[in-house]
């Protein structure tokens, strides 16, 4: 009895703890006067060299099964992504590189991806130097050595879907690199096999990690395999061998030991979990650890590690057996071993409905296999193995990669899929109409359900002149909502606590120009938190805090669908207001 | 409130804001744009950061954003459970998890589990050694090894061997060579034989009116050969002939202290005689066996069909040529997948004769028999023999992984006297359960089965769950 009564003490006292913890605070979050963080100091010169790893296939199935369960028993919820400014963006790091949409990018800018203005390899200059190979599993391939200096990695494709693989490695690494992250440079390239010379040091690795001599007949395996142009070169994906020391993979989840840089966990980085659209976008379901690679690098005689990925040969329709069965079916909306899917499964007897149950082959499952717009969930896409980066994604890091997505015009994905050089028209026509519609579906579902509005900018025609809030409805600009029945409402907030309200206006786009869309700030000259303040106040003095909410509405209705609070400070109407941060909740209350 | 917005003015403000639906193009953004935009990082490089002490990691940068809200209620709420569920979460954090990803890690930077397979396979794979184990709860359970040479001797040629064993005298080995007699792998002939010991064979008597209270272990010894041929006759459709020879021993076993040996229970003064065949008696038999099923062979089409399978055998024992017997078997089982998507109900119906048509009793071992992972998987294999059995099962599959399968079962059954004789609605045993299969292959996998079976329906004293079955091993068949 005592220790039941001992039980509903520490109960009852631990619940009071954390109520008051609710209630403890003054609810007033104000964002520092500062410029934003753009760039993560994480390139400190290391004074000790990282150790070199290995990636772990066995570890991906243990974290896609006990992960899980231990995530259950510690009752987490999704926290905030660590590395994000305070305007909702991921500065620049090791591991990122804002890209697309914060500098323009031309459809061939867009298109050269990692590679820049190097000229790629030319399969018309030889010998190649052949100094390693792998020709051995479902995507053999050749090391090789070329005049320009560079190594490359051959990856080509097998006699099954045609050229999907190598062109799935060469769009998804224009896609990741222009959207931001490390990626090597990968084009494709068709060769005479004459151009191949095997160096008499060419080794192989056997399974057990033993190295062989590669052998002219380990060549002839490899290319006796490999899809062939109509003019009988072989095709392939010419990766460029990455700049620096190779370190390994990294992981998903965690940091690196050894790297003091490597800080914030990765499952923590929003540039992680938000790769999960990218993923989806592409059908990139083999994204883990096995397809990263961290990198030692060196500039200006600073070293550090460098986080890139890599390999895309699973994306655009890979599938799991090579004749359409069910369990192609299962790409992309469940793994092998989701266990939350399994039990969901069991305990309701197989009835819970399963996109999976009744799928129809895609039109092109010869080239594309699994690879179609219509079968996308895109809050629901999972990979083939539990990522413990993409689990933690939120809907704002969600919403920063649409952002992203949202920059990739038509034009762009054009000349994407020109890179991938498929042969056949009606391939690469079908491979650029479902880009942008698997985009599309990505942006209508994302877009109307969280804050269209992106690229907030204050401007003013003079000092001392009434400053503009201007703002970029991505929704609008994607055609994934109408002006007509798109509405803002927008409230600010002014005081120490943001108590007082200093105005609200409602506007509708501007039918000439709807994506785009500016109100003034204040709404009248008198309506700022800073009027009253006596000369001299800091700048930084809680009264001159203004919080903005615009309140924005897709359907012929008043009720808010989506919110993104702007937090500025009031410097007077000389210097004007400054935007220190942006918010953008999930968690919607209709506006009083 | 303060000063400037007064309880009279601060409605006006609300007025004048309400009614100005204003908006400017976006070209207004001309000159003297301010400094904060979304605009991006600046282009050029920025300087490394300066070094960092050896031994120390650099501080977590301030991304300048604001700490989180308090937690909500709710969220507070959550310290209950997690609170709660903390010894279960530190001990699968640090005894399952980091552990067993470590060793993954390890074993794959070693090669560890490639080095394994590549010992324990040959022949790209299609042949090799693998672990086996059994698991039944209230028999022995077993480990072993079995063995698939895919190309013994000629690439149409293939062993397969098993050797199980576990301790307190269980041992088990199997030996069968398959050839590929016609060209496309439709016809096979077998030749293979056996030897089996345990101490746990059961016997709760024969006929309808046994009950759980009758249990008794045996000891059995089995040596057996055997020859045949079968063939594919397309899809799941098949026959197949053979014959063969066993010779079993039979005695007493003593390996469960709450349960009797047979003879200490059968055979003594007072008491019923011991069952035929005790002490041990060899058969040759012959048998043959037709399968029709219009189900589809691909997993991927839909589970919907009919089967109806039909056997004979005859066996005589060369060292008792009075013993001899006929058995045969019928069995039809329909399914229908509801959703296309193997959501497969079905009915099955099998029932099992066996006929003497010598002057020497048959063999309790011999008589049809339910339990085990077949029929009535409530109950261990042989807990109801008779002359004669018969059985419905109700059985609903559903998939659950990519290749496994979920399912619910239940069924009647029982075995009775010559012909069915003694049948009625009463006399029937309930059983019910789930379980888990692999769908790897069709005929072959692993499972998983929790089981129940009731005692009598008529008995005055039912017990739905009168009996408990926990099982784990490899299966054969449907």
């Amino acid at each position: 009895m005592d220790s039941r009564r001992d039980r509903h003490t520490i109960v009852l006292l631990l619940l009071s703890l954390a109520v008051a913890g609710a209630c403890a605070g003054d609810g007033a979050r104000r964002f520092p006067l500062r410029d934003p963080l753009w760039v993560d100091p994480d390139t400190t010169a290391l004074s000790a060299k990282p150790s070199r790893r290995s990636a772990s296939a066995h570890a991906a199935i243990i974290e896609s099964t006990l992960l899980p369960v231990a995530r259950t028993l510690a009752v987490s919820v999704r926290r905030p992504a660590m590395n994000v400014n305070s305007l909702d963006e991921v500065p620049n790091s090791a591991w990122f590189t804002n890209r697309i949409g914060a500098h323009p990018m031309s459809p061939e800018e867009v298109a050269r991806g990692a590679c820049g203005d190097t000229p790629p390899l030319d399969p018309q200059r030889g010998p190649w130097t052949i100094v390693s190979g792998k020709p051995d599993g479902s995507h053999p391939g050749l090391v090789i050595k070329a005049p320009d200096g560079f190594r490359y990695l051959l990856k080509l494709d097998g006699p099954l879907m045609s050229e999907r693989a190598t062109a799935a490695d060469v769009v998804g690494s224009k896609i990741y690199h222009a959207a931001g992250f490390f990626v090597p440079c990968n084009e494709i390239v068709a060769f005479p096999d004459g151009i191949l010379e095997l160096a008499p040091t060419a080794k192989r690795k056997d399974d057990q990690g033993h190295d062989l001599p590669l052998t002219a007949a380990d060549i002839q395996q490899i290319l006796a395999s490999a899809w062939r142009t109509r003019a009988g070169l072989v095709r392939a994906s010419a990766s460029r061998y990455l700049p620096g020391e190779p370190l390994g993979p990294f992981r998903y989840k965690g940091v690196r030991g050894d790297d003091p840089n490597d800080v914030i966990p990765h499952e923590m980085r929003r540039e992680l979990r938000g790769s999960m659209l990218l993923a989806a976008w592409i059908h990139h379901w083999d994204a883990q650890e096995a397809n990263t690679l961290d990198m030692l690098i060196d500039v200006g005689g600073s070293r550090f590690v460098r986080h890139n990925l890599l390999d895309w040969g699973d994306a655009l329709g890979d599938v799991w057996t090579w004749t359409w069965t069910r369990l192609n079916g299962r790409i992309g909306h469940t793994g092998y071993l989701d266990l939350d899917h399994a039990v969901t499964d069991l305990v309701t007897l197989g009835m819970w409905p399963r996109p999976w149950y009744h799928v129809a082959p895609p039109p092109q499952p010869e080239t594309f296999g699994s690879f179609d717009a219509d079968s996308l969930e895109p809050n629901e896409w999972r990979g083939t193995y539990q990522n413990p980066a993409f689990r933690e994604i939120t809907p704002q890091d969600a919403l920063w990669a649409v952002r992203i997505i949202a920059r990739f015009s038509d034009a762009h994905i054009a000349a994407i899929v020109d890179r991938a050089r498929l042969e056949d028209p009606a391939a690469a026509r079908y491979l650029a109409d479902t880009l942008i519609q698997r985009r599309d579906r990505i942006l209508r579902y994302y877009l109307t359900r969280l804050s269209p509005l992106d690229r907030f900018t204050l401007a003013r025609s003079e000092p001392n002149a009434a400053q503009s809030i201007c703002f970029r409805d991505l929704a609008l600009a994607a055609h994934v909502a109408t002006p007509e029945s798109t509405m803002y409402r927008i409230h600010l907030h002014g005081g120490a606590h943001q108590e007082q309200l200093l105005g609200w206006r409602q506007l509708r786009p501007d039918p000439g120009r709807p994506s785009e869309t500016c109100t003034d700030l204040p709404f009248s000259p008198n309506a700022r938190p800073g009027i009253r303040l006596e000369p001299g106040a800091r700048d930084d003095d809680p009264r001159r805090y203004a919080v903005m909410e615009i309140y924005s509405n897709q359907q012929p209705s008043l009720r808010a669908t989506a919110l993104v609070v702007l937090h500025f400070f009031d410097l007077g109407p000389a210097r004007g207001f400054r935007l220190v941060g942006i918010e953008r909740p999930d968690d919607v209350k209709d506006p009083p | 409130m303060s000063p400037g917005f007064s309880r009279r003015t601060f409605p006006l403000l609300l007025l004048v804001s309400s009614t100005a639906f204003h908006q400017r193009a976006a070209g207004a953004t001309e000159v003297n744009q301010t400094q904060d935009s979304t605009q991006g990082p600046p282009l050029e490089p920025v300087a490394p950061a300066p070094p960092v002490a050896p031994g120390e990691r650099r501080p977590v940068p301030d991304y300048g954003r604001p700490p989180p809200p308090p937690p909500t209620a709710r969220e507070a709420f959550l310290w209950v459970p997690r609170t709660l569920l903390l010894p279960a979460r530190l001990t699968t954090e640090y005894v399952l998890v980091r552990p067993t990803l470590a060793f993954a890690r390890w074993g794959d930077q070693h090669y560890v589990f490639r080095r394994i397979y590549d010992f324990l396979t040959w022949d790209n794979g299609h042949s090799g050694v693998y672990p086996t184990a059994s698991f039944d709860l209230g028999l022995k359970s077993t480990i072993g090894l079995g063995l698939v040479e895919g190309a013994f001797g000629s690439s149409n040629n293939s062993l397969h061997a098993t050797v199980s064993a576990s301790t307190q005298d269980v041992l088990a080995f199997s030996a069968q060579d398959r050839l590929r007699v016609l060209r496309d792998g439709t016809g096979e002939v077998q030749l293979g034989g056996g030897y089996v010991r345990r101490p746990d064979g059961i016997f709760y008597g024969t006929g309808a009116d046994t009950r759980s209270s009758d249990k008794t272990f045996y000891s059995y010894e089995t040596r057996a050969l055997s020859a045949g041929m079968s063939g594919n006759l397309g899809g799941l459709h098949r026959a197949a002939i053979e014959l063969g020879y066993r010779d079993t021993r039979i005695g007493g076993s003593t390996i469960a202290s709450d349960t009797p040996s047979l003879d200490a229970r059968y055979g003594g003064a007072g008491q019923p005689p011991l069952p035929a065949g005790w002490g041990g008696y060899d058969l040759a038999w012959s048998r043959g066996f037709l399968v029709l099923d219009s189900r589809s062979p691909r997993f991927e089409d839909s589970g919907s069909g009919v089967r109806f399978d039909a056997g004979a055998s005859f066996g005589m024992s060369p060292r008792d040529p009075d013993l001899r017997l006929l058995a045969w078997q019928l069995e039809a089982g329909g399914y229908y997948d509801l959703s296309g998507a193997r959501h497969v109900l079905s009915l099955q119906i099998a029932t099992h004769f066996i006929e003497r048509i010598g002057p020497s009793a048959i063999p309790f071992s011999e008589l049809p028999a339910l339990g085990g992972q077949d029929w009535m998987r409530g109950f261990l294999a042989g807990r109801l023999r008779g002359n004669s059995t018969l059985v419905a099962t109700a059985e609903y599959r559903y998939p659950v992984l990519a290749l496994v399968e979920g399912e619910l079962f239940t069924a009647l059954g029982n075995a009775f006297a010559d012909h069915l004789a003694d049948v009625s609605p009463g006399r029937f045993f309930l059983n019910w359960g789930v379980g888990l299969r692999t769908t790897f292959a069709r005929d072959t996998g692993i499972a998983a089965t929790i089981a129940f079976a009731s005692n009598r329906l008529d008995d005055p004293a039912f017990r739905i769950a009168d009996a408990t079955r926990i099982s784990l091993g490899v299966i054969h068949g449907f």
